[in-house]
């Protein structure tokens, strides 16, 4: 006996047999059993869910939607942060909102936060605090401290413990709740990255060439994501990925400003 | 806050607004870009320039249609142009694919995984056409607006699709027959 053909069994799915089918599928249970199998292939492709993207994309496209103008600078984007502002007039992003989002247009970190990015706050925190970018992130002075806070930062010699009272918090950095450490991550990522931007202009330029930086940091981004990718929840990964971000966007800043030949804005010939 | 205030938040490049609008309907864009590419790399670069346009395109949203549908046919018209474009069809025969996360919205996780997979192996001219009929609902006639190709290619296109899924799923049954019994024998 002569079976259906593969196709004019998957066509029996939505339309009816042929007077010459139905004689045959009257006849051949392994065609009905095809049939049947079939729209329940077909059943299952209609009901198959929505899927998470990988998470990793949003800082992704955040720094493209920001590139491309589409989004008003972020806290990622060195645009957001004083580096030409006054000395000491660093002040931290309103808190968020309750509801999920950042209430401040220049520090819109989503409260939706995971615990890992809790620990890359505290891992960059501890970077910065701990005499990062060779001690020019000093917490007093020139850096963005809040409300007279540097001193404790300052005096103690563990940086865990001190985190707490920068950031305004009553409880040890050990102990906070998950929705304090989400506060504490949006606070020490928007420090960590505006006393880097400081840094950058203050130190000098090791590097002659914007267009050879911006691709040596787009290689290190790309292997980032790929590393990224491998270990979604690695903090370090994180933390680097979020630094590297910011130095990127500060390199094209930097080759748009060349690029437009408004010598005021490249600040005396030096490129960041 | 309300979508069409979401919506002209996002269009000024409100950050709240954007990133809200992208939470929302994030697995929506994915879902559909990320079968129609068979493959994890080119879905993520993909949906990345689907929402580059529809950012893009907010600010000449009118309403005509629902924002979800908007939103959609952007991702789906995306990723059609990316099969179209050269250097796309670079993922190798009968590769595996990735494991994805979908979330647990129904129950049946194996026979999703099961379908995933074999879906990504469908070749790619009756994946295309399989995606969008059995999986997101278009008519023939829409199909064949989108792809330029008239409703009896769209037909055909998917019946020799879902016949070689069957094929697939019934090579996967198969081996789980073997496995089963190699298992129980053992």
């Amino acid at each position: 006996m002569e079976h259906l053909t593969p196709e004019a069994l998957a066509r029996l799915v939505d339309e009816p047999p042929t007077p010459e089918e139905r004689g045959h599928l009257n006849r051949c249970r392994r065609c009905r059993d095809e049939v049947d199998a079939l729209q329940a292939q077909t059943l299952g492709l209609s009901h198959l869910p929505d899927l998470r993207p990988p998470r990793g994309e949003w800082p992704l496209l955040e720094a493209r939607l920001v590139e491309e103008g589409l989004l008003n600078p972020v806290a990622l984007a060195p645009s957001a942060f004083p580096s030409a502002s006054p000395v000491g007039s660093f002040t931290p992003p309103a808190p968020a909102a309750p509801g999920g989002l950042s209430s401040s247009p220049g520090g819109p970190r989503p409260r939706t936060r995971r615990a890992w990015q809790a620990a890359a706050a505290v891992a960059l925190l501890v970077t910065g605090a701990a005499g990062g970018a060779g001690g020019a992130l000093a917490w007093g002075g020139d850096a963005p401290v809040r409300s007279g806070d540097a001193s404790v930062l300052a005096a103690s010699d563990d940086p865990l413990a001190s985190v707490p009272v920068a950031l305004g918090l009553h409880a040890p950095l050990r102990t906070l709740s998950v929705e304090e450490a989400e506060e504490a991550v949006r606070i020490t990522e928007s420090w960590y990255l505006a006393a880097l931007l400081r840094y950058r202009d203050r130190a000098e330029s090791g590097s002659p060439d914007p267009f050879s930086r911006y691709l040596a940091l787009e290689t290190l981004m790309a292997a980032g994501q790929v590393a990224l990718r491998e270990a979604p929840a690695d903090p370090f990964l994180n933390g680097l990925l979020v630094t590297m971000n910011a130095e990127r966007q500060a390199a094209l800043q930097g080759i748009r400003t060349v690029s437009s030949g408004d010598p005021s804005s490249a600040e005396g010939g030096e490129w960041f | 806050m309300s979508e069409a205030n979401l919506i002209e938040g996002a269009a000024r490049g409100e950050p709240r607004a954007v990133r809200a609008l992208y939470e929302r309907y994030a697995p929506r864009v994915f879902a559909v870009v990320r079968r129609m590419a068979g493959d994890d790399d080119l879905a993520q670069d993909w949906a990345q320039e689907s929402w580059i346009r529809i950012f893009r395109a907010l600010p000449s949203f009118r309403g005509e249609s629902r924002f979800s549908t908007w939103i959609h046919r952007i991702a789906v018209n995306t990723a059609l142009q990316a099969l179209r474009s050269a250097g796309t069809r670079t993922r190798r025969e009968g590769e595996m694919p990735a494991v994805v996360a979908i979330p647990p919205r129904t129950r049946d996780v194996l026979l999703e995984n099961r379908l995933e997979s074999a879906l990504d192996q469908v070749p790619e001219g009756m994946r295309k056409v399989l995606v969008l009929h059995d999986v997101e609902g278009y008519t023939h006639e829409e199909i064949g607006s989108l792809l330029g190709i008239n409703p009896g290619t769209s037909k055909s296109q998917l019946f020799k699709g879902r016949a070689k899924m069957r094929t697939l799923l019934r090579g996967t049954d198969a081996a789980d027959r073997e496995g089963g019994m190699e298992a129980w024998n053992t």
